[in-house]
């Protein structure tokens, strides 16, 4: 009887269209929900089996879905810790109970009570922790290896120094100092101002001194004097070429009873190794091009006194560089210091390019996250540590995923399995910091959805309440 | 596109406008201070079509900047030197004044010419008494005053140092300051600005080279590559001598452990206020020093004789802090002039004996060998060499002056073009707050407009 069933489909189609107006509500009461992705309803229709004389009305029905992959316009804010994803790309949070779920929301800020950056809707942003810089290792397909990015965690870290930089111009006209070695006599800070017998020399000469700082494991500041001293000159007839001695002493150990520093005492050893039997942490013999004022040649001596022998030096050979391993006392990693850069030209001795890594132990002022998702503490000193690399998930039909409280997304079978990246890296996005994704809701649309949604409604009401008469006229009939 | 881009775009550019509107009153605020640059935003698209301030900048220029503190360097040494030369003009006094040591001889050389022509009168010879008096003070107040200089110079030095230090500690807030700001993505300019001041002020009492690094850091070395400021500030040290005698030894200056005054330094500053304050108490006053008693040894050189010396001193080196007249030939401590014009030599008492005072006068005309560390003639007459010392202090007072005018010249032109470069000129900042404002009202009359077209939509209902 297509009577009753005009009666059901109109209701079916009341019912559809309450649906779209109730995502229409929804959109409008979140159009300013930070990270919000609108939701909207689509039909399909219901039809029944019908002959060629007859006709069933059948039903229609409201399939939710969500415009997960369409971008929100990007608000800037003045928080370090807003973040937005431009692109594809979801965060990864974690609630309290400790599910995992992708979120586009990412106006974070520190809780004060565990440290964890969190959303407005309490979920916490996880990354892969990255110390001193390493690249993290992610797993594809899970969000294993991810931790709660976590301030408390950053706080009162040193870092100690392990690689450096020192780049100089030495002077190619500077005298040359003859390393002599005998009592009385002026000697060069290779041999630390101690005679053969033991005794100290009346005068330790160099061309140049420069001090430079590095950290040792638990962030105390170590003065480094960097001694550069001519010991030969180019003669093309010997032949000869320029050749400077680079020593490195710890400044603590300085002979305070002269004005000269030398002799220096022996110093710390680096953790876990033996007492060293010179003073200085390193030193070496650089030879110069005279050609181009370049480094040439580089044999360095450890702190026991060990000869590497002469080696090849070429700048633009990652293989080959001039590098000082120094015994940093107090520390576990040997810090090593490319001077390759170093050149002997005809000018005034200067300090090109000074760089250390490391720092001391402080108070994190503030949090920063860089554009490309490393999350770094800042320190009083203004010194920044990068403690996290934050990764973007995504799914292969973000569309699909459910929408859960909070702006937050639950992977379903359907969505497909997550996959995890570095943002920029396959397909990702990238980060915007300091900005915040709006909803993608655009409110005229809304505004018009509703109106023909009211509209849809109200003819379906027609319709059921025209199959009401006719059924009406039908009871009477017997009277 | 839909509404809700438009309006955001909209509100975007009047976020902007805000903030450029204010970095342009903070410059026109400080247009009168020349430590100031001027600031500006720089504006980045959005993923939208809106625009938004992605960092804010200053103008710069490094290689004016440098060229301006090596002159501040200079001007600051110079002047230093000129100083401490003016005083001491003021008291060695023109060969021509009556009160220099070099008109004090010729005076002195008369006096006994005349006495020698009438040996009898002994008022010629109180007279000569009266001329090596005033001579014997003269050199006692040169070389008091000398003394005084070097203790000024080492006072003056020790201030510097400890400016020196303060300001290497107000570089390492600055720096620390900056560092933060840009690696929040703050802005750093009034920090730079800070910095840089500082830079410039440390540069009046040593010469500085900067080395930019990552991240907005900068360390700092001497003129001559000694550290000063790397992660932390190094220590600027210096020993005060309260008390100048002849031979006192000033401290030297010490940068990061390295002597950088005096003959030891291997590093030594080149330029500075603690070049020129050093110079003048370690080169300039002890060489005139020198001069001074290399002149009081030879006038006791030419009158000595066993009883009829005119000086005494108490011998080297402080030669002219003690010369004075000696007692037996002078009538006010109970000598007699008698004993100046016969010394040894007029055994018969003749009342007219001439032959000591001509000799004397002769030995005034005698070439004399004199110190070489003094500086001047190896060997001339003592009027001479006296003539030539007033000329070494004036020799030293014009070079300076010269260097001090000239330097001044270069600092303020260098300044001129770093201001004209960094500087805020207030017809630029004028011409882009109109432009400004028009981009807000622009922006504003298009958020009217699409706040109408919603309530056009909205009076559907």
């Amino acid at each position: 009887m297509s009577l009753y069933n005009i009666l059901r489909t109109g209701v079916s189609g009341m019912n559809a269209h309450s649906y779209r107006l109730a995502t229409v509500a929804d959109n409008i009461a979140n159009a300013n929900t930070v990270g919000y992705k609108r939701a909207d309803a689509e039909f399909s229709s219901l039809i029944l089996d019908s002959g060629p004389a007859n006709y069933q009305s059948g039903a229609v029905t409201a399939n939710i879905h969500y415009e997960v992959t369409k971008q929100g316009a990007l608000t800037y804010t003045l928080s370090s810790t807003d973040v937005a994803v431009q692109g594809a790309g979801f965060f990864v949070v974690e609630d309290s109970k400790g599910g995992h779920y992708l979120t586009r929301a990412g106006s974070f800020v520190v809780d004060g009570q565990s440290g964890d950056l969190v959303n407005s809707a309490g979920f916490a942003l996880m990354g892969f922790a990255s110390i001193d810089g390493e690249e993290p290792v992610i797993t594809l397909n899970d969000t294993a290896g991810l931790e709660k990015v976590n301030l408390d965690y950053m706080n009162m870290r040193a870092t100690p120094s392990t690689t450096g930089t020192f780049r100089a111009n030495l002077d190619a006209g500077a005298e040359v100092i003859d390393p002599q070695n005998a009592p009385n006599t002026i000697s060069t800070p290779g041999s630390n101002g101690i005679d053969s017998g033991g005794n100290a020399t009346l005068d330790v000469a160099y061309t140049v001194k420069s001090s430079i700082v590095a950290y040792d494991d638990l962030g105390r500041e170590k003065t480094l004097d960097v001694y550069w001293t001519k010991i030969q000159d180019y003669d093309p007839l010997a032949p000869t070429d320029p050749q400077w001695e680079v020593v490195i002493y710890d400044q603590s150990k300085r002979n305070t009873a002269y004005e000269t520093d030398f002799p220096y005492d022996i110093p710390n050893p680096p953790l876990g190794a033996a007492q060293a039997s010179e003073a200085w942490l390193g030193k070496a013999n650089v030879t110069f091009d005279p050609t181009n004022g370049s480094i040439m040649e580089i044999e360095t001596i450890d702190e026991n006194g060990n000869s590497s022998g002469a080696m090849a030096v070429d700048p633009n050979n990652p293989d080959e560089q001039a590098i000082l391993s120094l015994a940093l006392p107090d520390a576990e990693d040997r810090l090593e210091l490319n001077i390759t850069g170093t050149t002997q030209l005809a000018a005034d001795y200067e300090p090109l390019e000074v760089y250390i890594n490391g720092n001391a132990p402080a108070t994190v002022q503030s949090v920063g996250i860089s554009n490309d998702g490393r999350v770094y503490a800042v320190y009083e000193d203004g010194a920044e540590v990068e403690f996290y690399r934050l990764p973007l998930a995504n799914v292969p039909s973000p569309d699909q995923m459910e929408p859960l409280p909070g702006n937050v997304y639950r992977i379903t079978p359907s969505s497909g399995d997550v996959r995890i990246g570095l943002p920029n890296d396959a397909g990702n996005g990238s980060l915007v910091v300091g900005a915040v994704e709006q909803s993608n809701v655009d409110l005229a649309s809304e505004l018009t959805n509703m109106i023909i949604a009211q509209r849809a409604y109200t003819a379906n009401s027609k319709s059921f309440q025209t199959g009401n008469e006719l059924l009406e006229v039908l009871m009477n009939l017997k009277r | 596109m839909s509404l809700d881009v438009a309006a955001n775009v909209a509100r975007q550019s009047l976020i902007v406008a805000q903030q450029q509107i204010a970095l342009s009153s903070r410059n026109v605020a400080a247009a009168g201070d020349p430590t100031r640059s001027r600031a500006n935003a720089g504006l980045t698209t959005t993923i939208d079509g809106g625009v938004h301030v992605t960092s804010v900048r200053r103008a710069e220029d490094i290689a004016l900047f440098t060229r301006m503190i090596t002159a501040t360097s200079r001007t600051a040494e110079a002047d230093a030197v000129l100083e401490h030369m003016l005083v001491l003009a003021d008291t060695v006094g023109d060969p021509e004044d009556d009160t220099s040591v070099a008109a004090l001889i010729g005076k002195l050389e008369h006096a006994v010419a005349d006495y020698a022509n009438a040996p009898d009168d002994p008022l010629f010879g109180q007279a000569s008494i009266e001329a090596a008096r005033n001579l014997a003070n003269a050199l006692n107040r040169a070389a008091s005053e000398l003394n005084l200089l070097r203790e000024q110079a080492d006072r003056e030095l020790s201030n510097s140092v400890t400016e020196a230090n303060r300001l290497l500690q107000d570089f390492d807030d600055a720096n620390d300051a900056v560092r933060k700001a840009m690696s929040l993505g703050q802005d750093p300019t009034m920090d730079e600005d800070r910095r840089d001041a500082i830079i410039a002020e440390l540069s009046i009492y040593m010469g500085v080279t900067v080395l930019r690094r990552d991240g907005g850091d900068m360390a700092l070395f001497t003129d001559s590559g000694i550290t000063l400021y790397d992660q932390s500030p190094r220590t600027v040290e210096f020993t005060r001598t309260p008390v100048y005698t002849v031979d006192t030894q000033g401290g030297i200056v010490l940068i990061d452990g390295m002597p950088v005054t005096g003959p030891d330094a291997t590093m030594p500053l080149q330029n500075g206020l603690i070049v020129g304050q050093s110079r003048v108490r370690d080169e300039v006053a002890p060489t005139y020093r020198l001069q001074i008693d290399e002149m009081a040894r030879a006038l006791e050189e030419i009158f000595s004789d066993t009883s009829g010396s005119l000086f005494v001193t108490s011998g080297g080196p402080d030669y002219a802090g003690t010369i004075a007249v000696a007692a037996d030939v002078d009538p006010l401590q109970g000598g007699s002039v008698e004993n100046l014009r016969d010394g040894s030599g007029n055994p018969s008492g003749l009342a007219a004996y001439s032959d000591r005072l001509m000799a004397i006068g002769e030995a005034f005309a005698d070439l004399r060998l004199w110190d070489a560390d003094a500086q001047l003639s190896g060997e001339t007459t003592i009027q001479d060499f006296a003539t030539e010392s007033v000329g070494f202090i004036e020799k030293i007072r014009l070079e300076a002056t010269d260097l001090a005018t000239r330097e001044r010249s270069i600092l303020t032109g260098a300044s001129d073009a770093l201001s004209r470069v960094t500087g805020i000129n207030l017809d630029d900042e004028y011409a882009q707050q109109l432009a400004i404002e028009r981009s807000f009202a622009a922006s504003s009359r298009l958020i009217t407009l699409i706040d109408e077209m919603f309530d056009e939509l909205l009076r559907i209902f």
